[in-house]
C-alpha cells in the first residue's frame, strides 16, 4: 500500500486531541489517528461521523427476537404441538427467555462480525503502525502529505505548538 | 471556589407545600380511612427507605470500583441517603398499624392456621419490630459513616478517608444487601403470609435502585437548571442516563423471571397472586407498570442525544418515580383490595407527600455542604471538559 504521511508522536492524550483538532480547522487532511487504548473527544476532534454501528445492531436483535418468536411458534404450535402443563400452545411467556437470548446473541455476535468486516480485520492480517510504540504508551497523529496543497513545513510547525514530541515523514510503497 | 447552596424560596414553598398535603392526608387519613392510609404509609415507607438505600449503594459501589466519573454528583447521592432517618420515623408510626396490615399479627388467626403457626417464630409483632429497627440502625449508621468521612475530607483532603470509606462501602453493600432482601419480605412479601417467591427481594430491590438513580438524576437535572452546569456536566447526566436504562432493563428482566417461574410452574398457592393482579383495572394498571418503569425509560433513553438532554432525562426519571411507586401498589393494596384499585386522594396525597419530603430532605442536605467533594483525590477526574 502507497503512503506518504507526515506524523507526530504525542506523550500524553491531551495534545494528542488538541492537535487532532487544531490539524482539522486548520484543513489538513488527517489520515488517522493512533492510541494505546480509547480515547475520549479523539472521534470529535477528528471531525468522525457518529458510527451506524448501533443501527447495525438494532437491526440483528430485530432479526434475533422474530427468528427465535417465529421458531419457537412453528415448533411448538404447528410442526410438533406438545401439550405441556396444560398451557395453550402459543404462549408468549414460554417463547421470552429464548427470544431474549437469541436477540442478546444474534445483536452481539452480528455486531461484532459487522465490525471486523467494515474494518477489513481478519485473522493472520500483518498490522500496520506507524510507530510501535503506539501499543504502549505513545500517539501518533498521520497527516496524509501525499496531496500538491500539503504543506509539510507549516503542519510541523502548527504540531510544534501541542507539546509533540516527535515529527517526521514516513513514505512507503 | 464552589458557591454553597440555597433553596431558591420558591421550590421551599412548593416543597413546604407538599409536606403539609402528605401529612394532612396521613393524619386525617388515619383516623378517616384507615384500610387505605396503613397501605399507603407503608408504600411511602418502603418507596423512601429505597431512595436511600439506592442512593447508598450507588456512593458504595463508586466507592468499592475506585471510580472517578462520579465523584462530581457524589454530594448529590449524598444528600439522597439523607431521607433514610425520615423514613425511620415513618417506620416507628408503621409498627401501630401493623395489626391492620399483617394477618400474621393476629395471634388468633395464627392459632386456627397450620401454615401460620409454622412461620411464627419470624412472623411475630415483637421479633419484627426489632428486626425493622437493626435494619434501619445499620442502614442510618453506615451511610451516616460515609457521608461523614466525605465531609471531614472536605477540610483536610486527606486520601485516607477515601480508603477508609472503601472499606465503609464494603460493610455497606454487604450488610446492606442481607438486610435489605430480609426487609423486603418483612414489609412487604409478608402482607400474604401463605404466598412466597424466590425472586421478590430481588424484583423489588432492583426496583428501590432503579429509583434511587432516577431521584439522583431528578436532583442533578433541578441543580443544572438552578444554574450548575459547570459542576454536574453533560457526561454525568449521559452516564447517569446510562445505569438507569441499564437498570431499567434489570428490573424488568427481573419482574419477568418471577411471573415467568410461576405461571410455568402453575402451582395454586403461588399464581394466587398473579391471579389478583392480572384481573380487571389491577392487570391494567399491571401492563401501566411495565411500560412506565421499563418500556418507556427503555425506548426514551437509547439514543445518545436524548441522555444529554434535560428534558428527556427529567421525563425518564419521573416515569421511573411513578413507576416505582405503581409498582410499589400493585405488590402492597390487592392484598387488602382484591377486586379494584383504590386510587382516589389519600393515594395522590401520599405520593405527593413523599416525592416533597424526599426533595425537601435532599435540599435540606445540599444547603450544608459543599456542592462538590472538594478534598476527594479523585475529583479532577469528574469536573473537566473532557470525557471520562
Amino acid at each position: 500500500m502507497k503512503r506518504h504521511l507526515l506524523i507526530g508522536v504525542f506523550e500524553n492524550e491531551e495534545s494528542l486531541v488538541a492537535a487532532t483538532r487544531a490539524t482539522r480547522e486548520a484543513g489538513y487532511p488527517i489520515h488517522d489517528v493512533f492510541a494505546p487504548y480509547a480515547v475520549h473527544g479523539l472521534d470529535q476532534a477528528m471531525g468522525l461521523r457518529p458510527s451506524r454501528l448501533p443501527w447495525i445492531c438494532l437491526s440483528f436483535a430485530i432479526a434475533g427476537l422474530l427468528l427465535a418468536a417465529g421458531t419457537e411458534f412453528w415448533m411448538g404450535s404447528i410442526d410438533w404441538p406438545l401439550n405441556v402443563g396444560g398451557k395453550p400452545l402459543n404462549s408468549l411467556p414460554a417463547y421470552l427467555p429464548v427470544m431474549f437470548e437469541l436477540m442478546v446473541l444474534i445483536g452481539g455476535v452480528g455486531t461484532a462480525l459487522t465490525l471486523f468486516v467494515v474494518s477489513r480485520l481478519y485473522p493472520g492480517k500483518k498490522e500496520w503502525l506507524p510507530d510501535p510504540r503506539v501499543t504502549n504508551g505513545r500517539f501518533v497523529l498521520a497527516l496524509d502529505a501525499a496531496g500538491v496543497a500539503f504543506d509539510a513545513d507549516r503542519a510541523e510547525q502548527l504540531l510544534h505548538r501541542f507539546e509533540v514530541a516527535e515529527v517526521r515523514t514516513l513514505q512507503e510503497g | 471556589m464552589i458557591p454553597t447552596f440555597r433553596t431558591p424560596p420558591a421550590l421551599a414553598r412548593v416543597l413546604a407545600v407538599g409536606m403539609a398535603v402528605g401529612l394532612l392526608m396521613l393524619v386525617v387519613g388515619l383516623f378517616a380511612a384507615p384500610d387505605r392510609a396503613w397501605p399507603n404509609l407503608l408504600i411511602s415507607i418502603y418507596y423512601l427507605t429505597g431512595l436511600g438505600l439506592g442512593a447508598g449503594f450507588f456512593i458504595a459501589i463508586q466507592y468499592l470500583s475506585n471510580a472517578g466519573w462520579s465523584v462530581g454528583i457524589r454530594r448529590i447521592a449524598e444528600a439522597s441517603t439523607s431521607i433514610l432517618p425520615v423514613a425511620a420515623i415513618g417506620a416507628v408510626v408503621l409498627m401501630f398499624g401493623i395489626h391492620n396490615l399483617y394477618e400474621w399479627s393476629h395471634s388468633s388467626l395464627v392459632a386456627g392456621d397450620s401454615a401460620l403457626q409454622g412461620k411464627s417464630v419470624w412472623l411475630n409483632p415483637t421479633f419484627f419490630a426489632a428486626r425493622i429497627a437493626a435494619y434501619f440502625v445499620i442502614w442510618i449508621v453506615l451511610s451516616k459513616a460515609i457521608v461523614r468521612n466525605s465531609e471531614r475530607q472536605d477540610k483536610d483532603g486527606d486520601p485516607l478517608h477515601t480508603s477508609r470509606n472503601v472499606r465503609n462501602s464494603a460493610l455497606f453493600v454487604v450488610s446492606g444487601l442481607c438486610t435489605s432482601v430480609l426487609a423486603s419480605m418483612d414489609f412487604l412479601m409478608s402482607l400474604q403470609p401463605h404466598w412466597y417467591s424466590t425472586m421478590f427481594a430481588f424484583a423489588s430491590l432492583s426496583g428501590s435502585f432503579l429509583s434511587g438513580l432516577a431521584a439522583i438524576t431528578v436532583l442533578v437535572v433541578v441543580l443544572r437548571r438552578l444554574g450548575y452546569r459547570e459542576l454536574f456536566r453533560d457526561e454525568h447526566l449521559c452516564d447517569l442516563g446510562r445505569l438507569m436504562l441499564a437498570f431499567s432493563v434489570f428490573w424488568v428482566y427481573l419482574w419477568v423471571s418471577q411471573h415467568l417461574l410461576i405461571w410455568y410452574a402453575n402451582i395454586p398457592e403461588e399464581t394466587t397472586y398473579y391471579v389478583v393482579r392480572h384481573a380487571g383495572s389491577w392487570g391494567t394498571l399491571s401492563v401501566v407498570n411495565v411500560l412506565l418503569n421499563w418500556a418507556v425509560p427503555f425506548l426514551v433513553l437509547l439514543p445518545r442525544a436524548s441522555k444529554r438532554s434535560e428534558t428527556v432525562m427529567a421525563a425518564a426519571a419521573m416515569s421511573i418515580l411513578v413507576g416505582h411507586w405503581l409498582d410499589l401498589f400493585i405488590i402492597v393494596m390487592p392484598s387488602k383490595f382484591r377486586d379494584a384499585p383504590p386510587l382516589g386522594i389519600w393515594e395522590i396525597g401520599a405520593f405527593t407527600g413523599i416525592l416533597a419530603v424526599f426533595f425537601g430532605a435532599a435540599f435540606r442536605s445540599l444547603g450544608k455542604r459543599s456542592l462538590v467533594p472538594v478534598g476527594d483525590p479523585y475529583l479532577v477526574e469528574s469536573l473537566p471538559a473532557r470525557g471520562h
